[in-house]
């Protein structure tokens, strides 16, 4: 423990380096106007921004993404609780309870639970991230290579279970970004596959090209056809932040903590991020909350639960990214993109070989959970003013970032035609329910997957029966099976529950 | 009364062209030059046809009646058009380079998402900061980041 402290002091030391504090702070600044913008959502944020990084060092990188990841899950509630318009799904819950305050005239007071809620559930994860990634990382350094495909397994079938929607369409999904990865020069054994004699599918398909093409791009494509509305901004004139006093919170310390607990284990669940986090708590508090029959009248729990949960999420995101290279969000897929692109790959011996960058990320997350408060309470005129930003140039600015993001992963003007080609692939998934996320997590982990399964059948004699026999593979595979099973009962069970009431 | 019965037609065919891709990769894993190199995608394939085959199965059989089978109204020249003009950039950036071709087709990409009525003032306004961004884009990336964006070959 006190290894990881005097790690963690050091950590702090970097993180007030100037280049590391300026890069926090932008972080911080464009999370928030990610998060307010309707529609441009927090992974195609974090994704727009992943070109500047190209040239940055590591460490500053990370610490700009995962800054934008903090503020990203609070930027879009000043909007959501004043004009009821969510910037992110994950602020959906919180307009249920916030906006009614408002309507009573307490919208001061409702955006300062926000912030409180945030701060609480921010710097909980943030010290349960710092606390269990060590042991974890250690814990992992035991495996082989069934473990780890084990848990790449898991991965990918918690977030087809966890995506919500039909499981056949995100299984359909997660196949074809698994295909997509088996594109180029096979990593094991070296031989060309699936080129069909063309020069650019012989480097094969970098995922970023996948996630700016399908997310950037697919989502201008559905802005463009849809045509955009302008928000009427009247009120910003007459915009406070009032925080609640310690009593007042104190009077809450059960929903703070039970939300703070469930946001952060449900961060740690691959495929369940800051969404699910925000929703599942503030279903959890108007079930079990000490005033669930008020939950939707406009009462502070009902802020409290989902937006604490959702920033206590990404330090929970963080866990598996940074301690086994498993990304579980889009967002934390992009994080493992910049790492990649710098050349290093998160895992457990990351904290061996880059202690001080992994303990400069952790103390940024508890200075950026902290400036995001502050730049939360001061700027809440101008950050709910961007709402008035022409949306054709908004469009537009960010189709130029998916393009430039594109073309530098390999300075290659075809990765700017395969992204064209996931945008509209993209568009037409969002479009008939096909979700995109376990695609993008096909390409992602699908080359992890491939060499460690192929890696085992090599050490293992084509054994196949090891993933199960070894204890943590075992019980990993069992884990996987039942995450595909659950969501399969309980849609039998809802189709059951029907038939009976008709 | 009883509900309409509805296809989800664009899904099925989506699941179609799922299964012939398959299907082509899979015809291709057989010119692989090392057996132990197709194991993987062949299990992929085989899966991704497995499950087309369910979802197409399942639809025909089961047709929702609340599903929303067709798609969401909107432009559908507008999106078009954006394909067309990424397409466009991708096939001129390498001749004219990134400066010239971004600000053409940044312009064009706001005359395409633009629904408000265009004035002269919000013209000449657009076109600054048209020029601006891609500017302001050429100088971060090219000067300061040192990536290599195409150049203007003359």
């Amino acid at each position: 423990m006190l290894d990881i402290l005097s790690h963690l002091g050091v950590g702090f030391l970097n993180c007030f380096q100037p280049v590391n504090l300026i890069f926090l702070f932008v972080g911080i600044v464009v999370g928030l106007l990610v998060g307010v913008l309707p529609g441009l959502t927090l992974v195609m944020g974090v994704i727009l921004v992943l070109p500047f990084t190209y040239a940055m060092d590591v460490t500053p990188a990370i610490v700009l993404l995962t800054a934008m990841y903090v503020s990203g899950t609070y930027g879009g509630a000043p909007t959501s609780i004043l004009f009821r318009i969510p910037g992110e799904p994950i602020h959906v819950p919180l307009l249920w309870d916030g906006y009614a305050m408002a309507k009573q005239g307490q919208a001061a007071k409702a955006l300062g639970w926000t912030i409180c809620a945030a701060l609480v559930g921010g710097l909980f994860s943030a010290v349960i991230m710092v606390t269990l990634s060590e042991p974890v990382a250690k814990f992992a350094l035991t495996f082989s290579t069934p473990e780890y495909f084990a848990i790449v397994l898991f991965g990918l079938t918690s977030v087809v279970s966890l995506g919500g929607g039909s499981l056949t369409n995100a299984l359909i999904s997660l196949f074809f970004g698994l295909l997509i990865a088996t594109v180029g020069v096979d990593a094991t054994y070296g031989t060309p596959r699936f080129a069909f004699g063309s020069p650019i599918l012989m480097d094969g398909i970098e995922f970023l090209t996948v996630m700016v093409g399908a997310y950037g791009v697919g989502e201008v494509l559905t802005r463009l056809g849809e045509g955009f509305t302008t928000v009427p901004v009247e009120t910003v004139g007459a915009m406070k932040t009032r925080m609640p006093s310690f009593k007042e919170a104190w009077g809450i310390w059960m929903t703070f903590a039970r939300s703070s607990i469930l946001g952060t284990v449900i961060g740690i669940v691959p495929g369940a991020g800051a969404t699910i986090a925000s929703f599942v708590t503030y279903g959890v508090e108007a079930q079990y909350g000490k005033r669930k029959e008020e939950m939707g009248n406009g009462i502070p729990e009902g802020i409290v639960a989902p937006q604490a949960a959702a920033t206590a999420s990404v330090g929970g995101a963080l866990i598996p990214l940074l301690t086994l290279g498993i990304p579980g969000s889009g967002a934390t897929a992009v994080i493992l993109g910049a790492f990649l692109l710098h050349g290093i790959q998160p895992g457990p011996q990351i904290f061996i070989t880059s202690t001080a960058m992994v303990y400069t990320v952790f103390a940024s997350m508890f200075l950026g959970i902290i400036l995001m408060s502050v730049v939360g309470y001061i700027a809440i005129k101008p950050l709910v003013k961007i709402l008035d930003f022409p949306e054709s140039v908004v469009s537009t600015f960010i189709m130029l970032l998916c393009f430039i993001g594109a073309f530098s992963i390999r300075n290659s003007i075809s990765d700017l035609w395969l992204m064209v080609a996931f945008g509209v692939v993209g568009y037409v998934f969002e479009k008939i329910k096909f979700p995109i996320a376990p695609m993008v997590l096909g390409t992602i982990l699908g080359p992890l997957a491939e060499s460690s399964f192929m890696t085992t059948m090599i050490s293992f004699q084509n054994d196949w029966t090891i993933f199960f026999s070894r204890p943590i593979s075992g019980i990993v595979m069992v884990l996987t099976v039942i995450a595909l099973i659950l969501p399969l009962m309980k849609k039998y069970r809802k189709i059951r529950h029907m038939k009976k009431a008709t | 009364m009883t509900a309409k019965r509805e296809y989800d037609t664009p899904g099925i065919i989506l699941a179609a062209i799922f299964i012939l891709l398959a299907g082509i990769f899979l015809n291709e894993s057989r010119n692989l030059t090392d057996s132990d190199s197709y194991v993987f995608p062949v299990a992929i394939c085989t899966a991704m046809i497995v499950f087309s085959i369910i979802f197409i199965v399942w639809n025909l059989l089961k047709p929702h009646p609340d599903r929303e089978a067709t798609l969401v109204p909107g432009s559908t020249p507008r999106r078009v058009g954006l394909v067309a003009l990424m397409m466009i950039s991708a096939l001129i950036m390498p001749y004219v380079g990134f400066l010239p071709a971004g600000i053409g087709v940044f312009a064009a990409l706001m005359v395409l998402a633009m629904y408000e009525p265009w004035t002269w003032k919000r013209a000449a306004n657009y076109a600054l900061i048209c020029v601006a961004i891609v500017t302001g884009f050429y100088v971060i990336f090219d000067i300061v980041f040192l990536v290599p964006l195409p150049e203007i070959p003359f």
